[in-house]
């Protein structure tokens, strides 16, 4: 058994569908009660960002699925990615109640798990 | 974690459960090849191997890429199966892109979906190892 | 701890893990990186290696995939290459914790 999953998204948002299938494979976990751990690293913080409007473009919003994952399991985003991106936690929209980790942190909660599946 | 120590016919050495996850298509990446060598020595170790093919990688899956003339990835995957692989194919995925399940599954493949992969992924495995 | 990377860092984004496996062997856990595909690349960088040494990290190289790439011979001395089998050992049997920076 795999005791521990961390879900890794560190594709950015809307330019390939990688990532979303990280967040869908985030909720067929939580649905089968394994928590994994979502991790927003480099590119992937952009998911975060507040103010996003994708239906200017004809895309999906993933807006709800986010909420509803950073409810049920909580969503963490890399501080180093954030400030090498020139953004700031406050940037992240506040109604994910992100918590953001250093590096040390990371590797933290990068060790506490069996299989890390990067998206 | 301790593997399980079941003794293989002719070696003695622990053997596993191990669940390979392939996200990519054929031919756009090398992953479908690495796949197939990595999965081909984890048989031949005596491990269980299950491969799970997910959005694009249900591509992979499609029997009609099978040409005599050619090594389609497709051919590795059948290949896998015939050597003792269990292989998984999202359904969901499929039919979105218009796979015909019916009709154009390389033989063998079974019809599965995203909450089957978290089980699999959280209760029956010892290892994960994921491409693309 | 095995990290298994498939494309060419330093180019590819993948300086996050590199941080993250450093911190993570500091700790005293075995950390291994096992660079595969084009990720090849970076076994032939002497100041990517002098990196992972500086830190006790362990640094595998999939030979088939060298040698797909003519990069054999170039490949730094304390990169370990191995084969299919070996690469089914160090998953099965010796890392714990499987990282698949592959995507």
């Amino acid at each position: 058994m795999v005791n521990k999953i961390c879900l890794v998204i560190k594709s950015p948002p809307y330019g390939s569908g990688r990532a979303a299938e990280g967040l869908r494979l985030a909720t067929a976990l939580i649905a089968m009660n394994v928590m994994p751990h979502i991790l927003f690293i480099d590119d992937g913080i952009y998911f975060l960002l507040k103010n996003q409007k994708p239906e200017a473009a004809g895309l999906t919003s993933f807006g709800e699925r986010l909420k509803t994952l950073a409810d049920l399991a909580g969503l963490h985003a890399a501080r180093d990615s954030i400030a090498e991106r020139e953004l700031k936690p406050s940037d992240l929209d506040e109604n994910y109640n992100v918590k953001t980790l250093s590096l040390d942190e990371t590797a933290e909660l990068i060790s506490q798990d069996e299989a890390a599946i990067t998206f | 974690m301790k593997l399980p120590l079941r003794k293989h016919k002719r070696w003695c050495m622990s053997v596993g459960r191990l669940l390979i996850i392939l996200f990519t298509p054929p031919w756009q990446s090398e992953n479908t090849d690495t796949v197939y060598e990595f999965a081909k020595a984890a048989l031949e170790e005596g491990h269980e191997v299950t491969v799970f093919c997910d959005i694009d990688a249900t591509y992979n899956l499609m029997a009609s890429q099978i040409l005599a003339d050619q090594t389609a990835p497709a051919g590795k995957i059948a290949k896998l199966i015939e050597m003792g692989a269990r292989v998984l194919a999202c359904q969901e995925s499929a039919r979105l892109r218009g796979i015909d399940l019916k009709k154009n599954l390389v033989r063998g493949v079974v019809k599965s979906s995203l909450g089957q992969l978290a089980i699999e992924l959280a209760e029956k495995h010892d290892r994960v190892v994921a491409f693309g | 701890m095995l990290i298994t990377l498939s494309k060419s860092p330093p180019f590819e984004n993948s300086n996050s893990i590199l941080e993250i496996a450093k911190r993570v062997a500091e700790k005293g856990e075995k950390v291994a990186i096992l660079l595969i595909q084009d990720a090849c690349a970076a076994a032939t960088m002497s100041d990517y290696c002098d990196k992972l040494a500086l830190n006790e990290i362990e640094v595998y190289a999939l030979k088939a995939d060298c040698q797909a790439r003519g990069l054999t011979d170039k490949a730094d001395r304390r990169v370990k290459l191995i084969d299919y089998k070996q690469w089914v050992r160090l998953v099965m049997t010796e890392h714990k914790n499987i990282i698949s920076w592959t995507s």
